[in-house]
């Protein structure tokens, strides 16, 4: 049972991490490969704000989004003068620069040793150990992003981003500062990432640079396309499948040396299979 | 913490003895990244999407040459020439079964460049699956010499890395040129309609580029195998290398390419005199930011 | 979806996740592990890198502490009892050590696990073994850091902090080399000993230069060290990194008036088989090794099915089987006793090393032997 909370929370961060970079990729159909900047900045700020500054978790995740998002803004900004592959390149770059400051600025982030010892969440007094507690308050930031997100989807703001990502240019025409709505999706679905990111951070207790470089935005940028684009159960669904995929195949026996590559082969030839078939993903609104 | 190299002192000190070296190894990173952005600036120009599976051609004929060299242990022009046919035939292919039938599709280049990062993906875990993730060399069948020129200390292998990518280069550009096809392949990069009006064979004219283009990453790879190893993972190294020379250079210029590719060479190793060297790896990205922002068409304009 | 069954929906939605809530955090304590007291197998968990950059290490140490339980089997298991082992791959890495340790604790229920091989891996599987009360050997997790890991946390390999002070004591007292470089990669191994390194060392410490550890072209941070003519090059790197590194060390003619002088990952046979002569005169540190038991190679290639090449880690996990079984046999069945138990190890003689864990579980014993690459082979150099 234990296992699967364990399963369970890992599933739950990464569909915070899918639905919000659907909101970019999806909804505004910007195929952004900085996300793992954001989940990185996100856990590093809240271990950092715990462990080196005393914050409480309820404190420091807020805090952490708020400077996640801060980060957001700024690369936005950067993004928003780019298009298609450019947007896709210049992104994977911001992904690359974000790596190498947290594996450098040794001071800030204890560069390749990493931080553990991140505690647990201790909200009102209760502590959310590993298990059925931390798999709930998992569940609770899920349905958290997942309501943020239909809000943003269903209000009219979404409406004007799904215009945008039809034909910015008629939007332009009409007034609309497109890329002021661009960069605000933009930042709360950084600012998501960072949330999500805390909840790892405290999770596992131990983060590394590893955890958050560049091959991180490719596999997430693979779980928002297979799960279906511009559909927020498409990213529950990529999420999961994401996280189980793995088990699967141990589960089948498959020995372990090539689980890794398998699950790499795997979701390799289903993006391919998915473009040639049914680019919008599986349960897919909206085809790059 | 560590003591860093001072760099402002002994920039100006040891420079004078080390700026032979540090021209050397420029030089020849700069080969190496040439033939990879090149052959992809050649790919770009006629398809119009970012391939991310261009690294994984210069991964595939590495490999080609280790096993073929090292494991059959064939002489060394020849395992480097099934390596380069290899790479081609991959890329041929490639376009044949997923690209092409893509693009008949409707396919976006969006949905392209997804489709690429799959073939990326597959390519790099079987490769991973058959020959392991560990690095390799592929040079030890190569009776090396050292030489030395103005202080600055190089090998055999390295001058023929340096040569043949000249030569490859230049033969290349010659083609381009002088010859129909490269003429043809001008108009199809031009304008892909205009040019099936006129009675031009598409499809023929795009496998024959990526054969040409693949082949040309393939030998790209070799020479970097020789010059260090092989491990999978270089196929997402490769890729960045040429698509932000290829970027920065001048895109759809194959000129750009060539100065691109010395350009970040001559950077990379120059730079992390002054910055420091763990940094080293960034430098390429914050290079392709900047110019993106402030000059994304690149240093030399569209041909 | 029409407004009203939106509301509708949503009014389930909060109804199931209070239900589930209620249940969750009442749930909340611990349940009280049943290990198999009865006459039924020991159940005990390994983890080790078997993918990933260090899978050289994790599939051959996975392979001794197979032929180690066998041969416990072989002479009656432990009490009488039968040892089993689950295997899992903790990969090297933060995410993949949490997922095994989990699986193993809560789901396998192991008695004890041996492992991980790698530090992050260590770091982030700890906090759940020493909340289970798990207790946990490592054979090859050398940070510093792991000492204040957790109670239950023990390694049968001595930590960085001692690795590097023993070569720059060498290096300066027995070799009488005063200026140095540090050529290091980056990661949390490579850095724990460059840093110890520098902060020991009595001599000069010129210049240090780092590269990522992917990286395969280190000819700039060489050229900049050779500026400053270093007399040694304290050398930190993975097999690509080294294989790569040393041949350009060679290219660019440092290692003619240089000595390269590098830490345990240069037991790796590999490298020195892909390099040729061009690794000769290089110098490392590697915990105390043995003359690898002939049988004990034999069994291992059994189970490998092939040759293989042997590191010093190999024997330590087997050794941490050993260790293990004693306090077994010593303190039964019950965790935390043979979590006390193992604070008592004392002198204990293993294959590899002799075993005295202190407060920290830590090995007290911080030998090291000084290996010697020549005619392309790793001999000693004492």
């Amino acid at each position: 049972m234990d296992y699967i909370m364990h399963l369970s929370v890992l599933v739950g961060v990464y569909a915070i991490l899918g639905l919000s970079l659907n909101l970019v990729v999806g909804y505004s159909g910007l195929l952004s490969l900085a996300h793992a900047a954001f989940y990185g900045v996100g856990a590093y700020g809240s271990a950092i704000l715990m462990k080196d500054f005393g914050f409480s978790f309820l404190s420091a995740v807020v805090l952490s989004v708020l400077i996640t998002m801060a980060v957001g803004v700024l690369i936005g900004l950067v993004l928003s003068k780019f298009d298609g592959d450019y947007y896709a390149l210049a992104s994977l770059g911001f992904s690359v620069i974000a790596f190498g400051v947290f594996l450098n600025w040794r001071d800030l982030t204890n560069g390749a040793f990493g931080i553990f010892g991140i505690p647990k969440p201790e909200i009102f007094g209760y502590k959310f150990l590993a298990g059925e507690p931390y798999a709930f308050l998992v569940l609770l930031a899920v349905i958290f992003t997942f309501l943020i997100c239909y809000f943003v989807v269903n209000s009219s703001f979404g409406r004007v981003l799904k215009a945008i990502r039809e034909d910015e240019k008629a939007l332009q025409v009409f007034g609309y500062k497109t890329t002021l709505y661009k960069l605000a999706v933009f930042v709360i679905s950084a600012g998501l990432a960072g949330f999500a990111g805390t909840l790892y951070g405290s999770y596992i207790s131990f983060i590394d640079p590893g955890g958050f470089d560049d091959l991180v935005s490719v596999n997430l940028i693979v779980v928002v396309i297979l799960g279906g684009l511009a559909s927020l159960n498409g990213s529950l669904l990529g999420a999961a499948f994401f996280v189980l995929l793995p088990e699967l195949l141990r589960f089948v026996g498959m020995p372990d040396s090539i689980t890794g590559q398998m699950r790499q082969m795997i979701y390799g030839l289903g993006l391919i299979a998915l473009m040639m078939y049914r680019p919008q993903g599986i349960l897919g609104k909206f085809r790059l | 913490m560590i003591k860093r190299s001072a760099a402002p002192l002994y920039l100006f000190e040891y420079m004078f003895d080390i700026f032979p070296q540090l021209v050397v190894n420029s030089l020849i990173a700069g080969s190496i990244y040439a033939l990879l952005a090149v052959s992809f600036n050649f790919i770009f120009s006629a398809t119009r999407f970012f391939n991310l599976a261009h690294g994984s051609f210069a991964v595939i004929a590495a490999y080609a040459v280790f096993y073929f060299g090292r494991e059959l242990g064939l002489p060394t022009f020849l395992a480097v020439g099934i390596g380069v046919l290899f790479a081609a035939t991959s890329a041929i292919l490639i376009d044949r079964f997923i690209f092409h039938p893509l693009k008949m599709r409707g396919g976006s280049p969006m949905i392209l460049l997804v489709a690429s990062l799959g073939v990326f993906t597959v390519i790099n875990s079987i490769i991973s699956m058959i020959f392991g993730s560990s690095f390799k060399t592929i040079s030890n069948t190569i009776d090396k010499q050292y030489f030395e020129l103005f202080g600055a200390a190089f090998t055999s292998v390295q001058l023929w890395i340096f040569i043949l990518s000249l030569v490859v280069s230049i033969g290349f550009f010659i083609i381009l040129e002088k010859t129909i096809f490269g003429k043809v392949v001008a108009a199809v990069s031009d304008d892909e309609e205009v040019s099936k009006i006129v009675g031009i064979d598409t499809d023929k004219v795009m496998a024959k580029v990526f054969f040409i283009g693949g082949g040309i990453a393939g030998l790209g790879g070799i020479l970097a195998g020789f010059d260090t190893g092989v491990q999978p993972s270089l196929d997402m190294f490769f890729l960045l290398k040429a698509v932000i020379a290829a970027i920065i250079g001048g895109i759809g210029n194959p000129y750009g390419a060539l100065l691109g590719a010395y350009l970040i060479g001559f950077l990379e190793n120059f730079g992390i005199w002054v910055i420091p060297s763990e940094w080293k790896d960034t430098i390429a990205f914050v290079l392709l930011i900047v110019f993106l922002i402030f000059r994304p068409s690149g240093i030399l304009k569209r041909k | 979806m029409q407004e009203k069954s939106k509301g509708l929906l949503g009014v389930i939605v909060i109804a199931v996740v209070l239900v589930m809530g209620y249940f969750a955090l009442s749930g909340g304590e611990e349940v009280v592990e049943e290990v198999a007291e009865e006459a039924g197998p020991i159940t005990i968990g390994f983890m080790g890198a078997l993918t990933g950059d260090v899978a050289f290490i994790g599939e051959i140490v996975r392979a001794g502490v197979e032929v180690a339980v066998d041969e416990l089997n072989a002479a009656g298991g432990i009490d009488g009892k039968i040892v089993e082992v689950i295997y899992e791959d903790s990969g090297c890495d933060g995410e993949m050590g949490a997922n095994a340790a989990n699986k193993l604790v809560n789901v396998d229920n192991v008695l004890a696990i041996i492992g991980p091989t790698c530090t992050p891996a260590t770091l982030a599987a700890a906090p759940i073994a020493e909340e289970a009360g798990v207790p946990m050997i490592s054979y090859s997790a050398t940070a510093a850091s792991i000492s204040e890991a957790g109670d239950y946390i023990f390694r049968t390999v001595p930590s960085d902090a001692f690795q590097a002070a023993f070569a720059s004591d060498y290096i300066y007292n027995e070799l009488g080399i005063e200026t140095a470089a540090i050529l290091s990669c980056l990661n949390d191994w490579c850095q724990g000993n460059a840093d110890t390194f520098a902060a020991t060392f009595e001599g000069e410490v010129l210049g240090s230069e780092s590269f990522e550890q992917g990286s395969v072209d280190l000819r700039s941070q060489i050229t900049k060290l050779q500026a400053l003519e270093p007399d040694m090059i304290y050398m930190l790197s993975f097999t690509a990194g080294s294989i790569a590194g040393i041949t350009q060390l060679n290219e660019l003619g440092v290692m003619d008036d240089t000595l390269v002088f590098g830490a345990d990952t240069f037991g790796d046979v590999s490298i020195w088989n892909e390099l040729g002569e061009l690794g000769d005169g290089i110098m490392y540190t590697e915990p105390a090794g043995i003359e690898y038991d002939e049988a004990f190679v034999e069994a291992i290639e059994v189970v490998l099915g092939g040759e293989t090449e042997m590191n010093t880690y190999v024997p330590r996990a087997y050794d941490a089987v050993s260790v293990l079984a004693w306090a077994i046999e010593e303190a039964g069945l019950d965790q935390e006793a043979i979590k006390d138990q193992l604070y008592k190890l004392d002198g204990f003689v293993g294959m590899s090393d002799t075993y005295s864990f202190d407060e920290n579980g830590d090995t007290e014993n911080a030998q090291y032997d000084i290996k010697l690459i020549e005619g392309g082979k790793i001999v000693s150099a004492e």
